[in-house]
């Protein structure tokens, strides 16, 4: 089952940043990794989809809707974290997790519990946020991503901060979201980290898709993710498909 | 494949959602309790023989009414209006919440629904406390009009829900919670100041129904003054207010 669909989409800045003309799909199960150096679009596809930004051209369908028309259906059932995550500072770590579960239409409380376990903050649950670390930050923002039991999980540099424990947790979530039947959107400069988690890579570069693969056929071909991305990343623009 | 989510629904969730968030902030609890010190200290300063404030005490929760929706409440709706939407942009809060399965424009009417909302806590607060002041002050129950003052408080929330919906565009329109509450505020002086200036056109500005509550509190209701007053509102909220969403709607974060 297809639950992204997108095509041709193009967003441009006034300063001429931003993406053109991509096109991806991803199944249900699968892990698209963005990979591409800062301001090559990664975030702005990841905005369009969320409708955190309007696109200029093309098509977005999200689990065969229309993120501007059908944007609160959508979120019903996705999980975002885009950027580095502003959370509530004067509210504990499980008030936050109370506060954004009041947003959807079916909320089980007691699904803080579980998400706050899965993301390792449950002993943390009181405390407030503005005393938390950067990667305490990542793991609650993750947790929030979770709270809607996730068809999509769209995920920005999800392990910026975190040490390697919070690392390893993330890697284990991710699989057994993965196994459940999610589909991941997840950007990262971390080439290795995106070994072990995709199961699809696109390259961006300046804002054109670079090339798109699947992950074992690049590290048959290349032998590491980084291989391949230096490998795409070196090639002409005229070259990129 | 379509499926809408209720736009009613949706504004419930939001408004409940921004009233947890503003009563889990210090300031905001704190504002009751400053608010509930008007009525004692007006009540203080008018025992004293040497006072400059002199009033009527059976006038109190009319004196305070109009201090509270000319100044003090709509200095309450800017910083409320600052914090909900440029100071959550500017934290990167914003970003949560338009996240979540609620539009826009659930998001922008829900959080202007909770500024009024808070603002009517605080009329409650205030009227209450008036009244209490008043009897205090020797004045028997009977000669209160418990309607009037009642009717005179509900009748308020109007201005203040178009305060609010101003507030709330301003706030819109700026980019930190700072520029937005002082945007705000600038708005207001700026619209009082026209209507000072331009005596002949100042009932077109909605800032100069603050005392819409006068029209009802005399020995009969003033019907045209104050179904222009409700009318120009009404028509002031839909404006701005319309205008708050396509801002609101339009802005990138």
């Amino acid at each position: 089952m297809t639950i992204v669909e997108i095509e041709n989409l193009t967003k441009k800045y006034a300063n001429r940043r931003g993406i053109e003309q991509l096109s991806v799909e991803v199944e249900a199960g699968q892990v698209l990794g963005l990979l591409g150096p800062n301001g090559s679009g990664k975030t702005t596809a990841m905005k369009a989809m969320t409708g955190l930004l309007t696109p200029d051209e093309g098509q977005i369908s999200l689990f065969g809707m229309n993120p501007s028309e059908d944007l609160p259906a959508i979120l019903e059932q996705t999980g975002c974290m885009i950027e580095m995550p502003g959370l509530y500072p004067y509210l504990t770590a499980e008030q936050n997790l109370r506060l954004t579960g009041s947003f959807y239409r079916k909320f089980d409380p007691a699904i803080v519990d579980v998400v706050l376990q899965q993301v390792g903050l449950l002993a943390y649950r009181k405390e407030k946020v503005r005393k938390f670390s950067v990667g305490m930050k990542q793991r609650l923002a993750l947790a929030i991503a979770l709270l809607p039991k996730p068809g999509l999980l769209i995920l920005d540099e999800p392990t910026n901060g975190m040490d390697i424990e919070g690392t390893a947790m993330f890697r284990e979530l991710l699989m057994q979201e993965r196994e459940r039947g999610c589909a991941v959107v997840l950007s990262s400069h971390l080439a290795h980290e995106m070994e072990q988690l995709c199961t699809h890579v696109a390259v961006l570069r300046e804002g054109i898709l670079a090339d798109t693969a699947a992950v074992p056929q690049v590290l048959h071909q290349y032998g590491s993710i980084e291989s391949y991305y230096l490998n795409v990343t070196k090639m002409d623009r005229r070259e990129v498909i | 494949m379509s499926r809408q989510v209720p736009l009613s629904g949706m504004i419930k969730r939001v408004t409940a959602a921004e009233l947890y968030k503003i009563f889990a902030q210090f300031k905001y609890r704190l504002i009751p309790f400053g608010m509930a010190l008007v009525p004692i200290i007006l009540l203080l300063l008018n025992q004293r023989s040497n006072s400059l404030i002199r009033f009527s005490p059976e006038n109190l929760p009319y004196t305070l009414l109009s201090i509270a929706a000319t100044i003090l409440l709509p200095l309450v709706a800017c910083m409320l209006a600052a914090d909900l939407f440029a100071g959550e942009r500017e934290r990167g809060e914003l970003k949560i919440s338009l996240t979540r399965p609620v539009s826009r424009t659930a998001l922008a009417i829900g959080k202007i629904t909770a500024i009024l909302t808070y603002l009517a806590g605080l009329l409650v607060i205030l009227m209450v406390l008036s009244l209490v002041v008043t009897i205090v002050s020797g004045v028997a129950i009977g000669q209160l009009n418990g309607l009037h003052i009642v009717g005179a408080y509900l009748l308020t929330l109007l201005p203040l829900a178009a305060v609010s919906a101003a507030a709330a565009l301003a706030s819109t329109l700026a980019r930190s919670a700072t520029s937005g509450f002082v945007l705000g505020i600038v708005l207001l002086v700026v619209l009082n100041g026209l209507a000072l200036a331009f005596p002949s056109i100042s009932s077109v500005f909605f800032t100069e129904y603050a005392g819409l509550y006068k029209n009802i509190v005399g020995a009969e209701v003033s019907w045209t003054p104050l179904l222009i007053g409700v009318g120009l509102l009404l028509g002031s909220m839909t404006v701005l207010t319309t205008t708050q969403l396509l801002v609101f709607d339009a802005k990138e974060v």
